[in-house]
């Protein structure tokens, strides 16, 4: 009988910790521009994969943001910013598009998908006066979600059990089959008190080492 | 800018002389007699660029140039588009306009910022255009000349949908010939749930998994598929989470789901496998010399036909014809006698249901159900004689982020069945938490087994019930429940058998396909 080996379970886990690590590297911080609190999250993709491959086939795509602003990790809500936008990317010239619904829309082209990205987050604006209760020293978390509608051209069909080179280039590509994408991630403490001007983000030590910073460690919760 | 604007730089784009839309580097075109500029305010532009557009007068038009000075207006304000286009002069010579458009002006743009483009080529791939309505057709090469129109293609694809509703429509768009153009291609695939025959599973569906009492199991199937046939190779190494052997070897399959009839399917299946089996397993079996021996080696061909009666329910018939290469007395396998017989036929009949509902709402169900018999028989010239009866009903709920998944398996041997055949409980997907070797070390000739499982997002709870046991020994009911993580194809299970001699966890993972 082949007797299992009792460090199989350690090395499991220490490989799915190993894949998993890139999900708790990413950082997220805030600023305060115009008025406003704005997010930054570069480690934040959502124009690669199955979107980019729908952008590229000359679709467009609607993203969904919603920017919390938690009293505390996982508690409730103090502010909050909802935009829709939506994708699109010039065959021609190659470059993504964005336009922002809602009021006053705003639009612009000739991006690349990291920059459409960050635009898309620098128009997710929570004004700084619904934040007038929170006092400048006070701690506060922060919660930027997205969802994804229709990446896909059709509807996931019953493929179970089929394990075709199409799974196969859609596992290692990390595409997904479902019918939508969305992920979350919470990051904190800031305060009012630290953050930076219109331009500069406020540069801090993680968040584990210092709570009065406007750096956290975002923890990303992917679907 | 309005749609009118839109349509108006279409126009010129396609009412351009083809000379003039086709760089032909070398050839000189006509002077230019003067530039301008509508739609955003020239001193808006660098004094560079309006340098550079200014000294375009009296130079030969060449529509590269153009098309970076374009490029230029658009890269110094990102919220607009340009493109240089020239209109004709009674003198020969042409005068160069720069049409400049906000895009949140335009919905259009805003929906998709290739609605700048104009189509040049509309195609219908996937089926013959004459199954779709004149007026439809109509509709979509009415597309050609227009510029591209991002609601407009959705209304059509819906109408395709309503006359063709057996099909997935959807549509992509590419770069035309020509610069500055589009063409479209309305793709058109039947619908998996619409078939009359399904391609069938693999038996050896891929995965990586670890058991902690029975180690790690592999298999790989990779399939290329088309409309009608699947052709798949598996590879496996180390198996021992189906059967109540321990297999390494590899399969070929061919299915055809159309063969004639879109009601009839055939497939072969090919597989040679090696076995290795659990000590406790060959001391069963010196305890049960009723249960057929082991073999080293087990060599399968599979034929069978599908018909299908509705697009829900079919039947399928076909042989199981195996080789079975007797194990040589080793000092593994000690004093038990290896199987004598290496011919084991059988004849199959399947009824199989499946049916899907909701797949486009809120609340998506699937329930499969299927009854099979396997019988040996010496007019088959099959060695060992047998009958094998399965039945299985699986249960499938989505919505949102919940999933209910329910199982029952009833299954009864008779007569004298091969290892592979007999019923086995305890691995990684079935009795989490038990070891199948503690169970029935070489199987047994009855099963009843049900499983329940909820999921919510990625964590999920499961309560699995089942029982093993031959004829004429009392049937004793082993209960597990336990924990799972659920991330992409990553499953990481802590099952607990309830009932057992003591409570201790199993845990299992593995990666699925």
């Amino acid at each position: 009988m082949r007797r299992p080996r009792h460090w199989y379970p350690l090395l499991t886990l220490l490989a799915l910790l190993v894949l998993a690590a890139p999900l708790w590297s990413q950082s997220t911080t805030v600023r305060a521009a115009a008025d406003a609190l704005t997010v930054q999250s570069p480690a934040l993709r959502f124009i690669e994969g199955p979107v980019l491959a729908r952008l590229r086939d000359g679709r467009s795509v609607q993203v969904m943001f919603e920017f919390n602003v938690l009293a505390r990790q996982s508690g409730p809500t103090l502010a909050q910013s909802r935009q829709t936008f939506n994708l699109s990317f010039d065959l021609w010239e190659e470059r993504v598009a964005a336009s922002r619904a809602g009021n006053p829309p705003r639009s612009i082209s000739h991006l690349s998908p990291r920059a459409a990205e960050a635009w898309c987050l620098d128009n997710l604006a929570v004004p700084l006066r619904d934040l007038a209760r929170i006092g400048r020293d006070t701690p506060f978390w922060i919660r930027l979600a997205y969802q994804v509608h229709n990446p896909t051209a059709e509807p996931p069909g019953d493929r179970e059990g089929a394990f075709t080179l199409g799974t196969l280039i859609d596992v290692l590509s990390r595409r997904r089959q479902d019918g939508e994408l969305r992920k979350s991630l919470e990051a904190g403490p800031f305060r009012l008190s630290s953050l930076g001007g219109a331009e500069s983000p406020v540069p801090a030590p993680p968040a584990a080492a210092a709570p009065n910073t406007d750096r956290g460690a975002g923890r990303v919760e992917g679907r | 800018m309005t749609r009118l604007t839109l349509l108006l730089l279409s126009f010129l784009l396609v009412s351009a002389p083809a000379t003039a839309q086709t760089p032909d580097a070398g050839r000189v075109g006509p002077l230019i007699e003067s530039t301008s500029i509508t739609g955003i305010a020239l001193n808006r532009l660098s004094p560079g660029l309006r340098h550079d557009i200014d000294a375009l007068g009296g130079t030969a038009l060449d529509e590269d140039v153009l098309r970076r000075l374009a490029e230029r207006i658009q890269e110094e304000h990102p919220e607009v588009v340009a493109a240089g286009r020239q209109l004709p002069l009674p003198d020969g010579r042409v005068r160069v306009v720069f049409l400049v458009a906000r895009i949140e002006d335009d919905k259009h743009l805003t929906s998709n910022i290739n609605a700048r483009y104009p189509v040049t080529h509309v195609e219908i791939d996937g089926v013959d255009e004459s199954r779709f309505s004149q007026t439809l057709r109509d509709d979509v090469h009415a597309l050609v000349g227009l510029p591209l129109d991002a609601d407009e293609l959705d209304r059509l694809a819906e109408r395709m949908r309503a006359e063709l509703p057996d099909y997935d429509v959807g549509h992509t768009v590419s770069r035309g010939d020509e610069p500055g153009r589009v063409k479209l291609v309305f793709r058109i695939r039947q619908s998996e749930s619409s078939r009359w025959v399904h391609f069938r599973p693999s038996p050896s569906p891929s995965k990586l998994v670890y058991h902690q009492q029975q180690g790690w199991s592999g298999a790989m199937h990779l399939a290329v598929q088309g409309e009608r046939n699947l052709f798949s190779v598996g590879l496996v190494r180390g198996n021992n989470d189906d059967l109540v052997e321990e297999y390494t070897g590899y399969s070929f399959g061919i299915q055809n789901r159309h063969a004639g009839s879109k009601r009839l399917g055939l497939s072969l299946d090919l597989s040679r496998y090696t076995q290795k089996w659990n000590a406790l397993t060959l001391e069963e079996l010196n305890r049960r010399p009723d249960i057929p021996g082991v073999y080293r080696r087990r060599v399968t061909i599979q034929p069978t036909v599908t018909f299908a009666l509705t697009r829900t329910l079919s039947v399928t018939g076909g042989m199981i014809a195996t080789e079975l290469t007797p194990l040589a007395e080793t000092a593994a396998a000690g004093p038990v006698a290896g199987l004598q017989s290496s011919r084991v036929n059988a004849g199959i009949a399947e009824v199989g249901f499946d049916r899907t509902w909701g797949q486009r709402s809120s609340v998506s169900q699937r329930t499969e159900a299927s009854y099979r018999l396997q019988a040996g028989t010496a007019a088959l010239q099959s060695d060992l004689i047998y009958r094998r009866h399965i039945g299985e009903i699986r249960y499938r709920a989505r919505r949102k982020s919940n999933s209910l998944m329910a199982e029952l398996r009833v299954g009864r041997i008779t007569g004298e069945a091969p290892l592979f055949a007999r019923f086995s409980l305890g691995d990684t997907s079935t009795l989490r938490g038990w070891n199948k070797y503690d169970i029935a070390p070489a199987g047994a000739s009855r099963m009843v087994y049900q499983s329940v499982e909820y999921r919510f997002k990625n964590l999920g709870w499961f309560l699995d019930t089942g029982t093993l046991w031959v004829q004429g020994e009392d049937a004793r009911v082993r209960v597990a429940t336990g924990l799972g993580v659920y991330a992409e194809h990553v499953t990481l299970t802590l099952g607990m058998p309830l009932n057992g001699p003591r409570l201790k966890g199993v845990f299992m993972a593995g990666i699925r396909f």
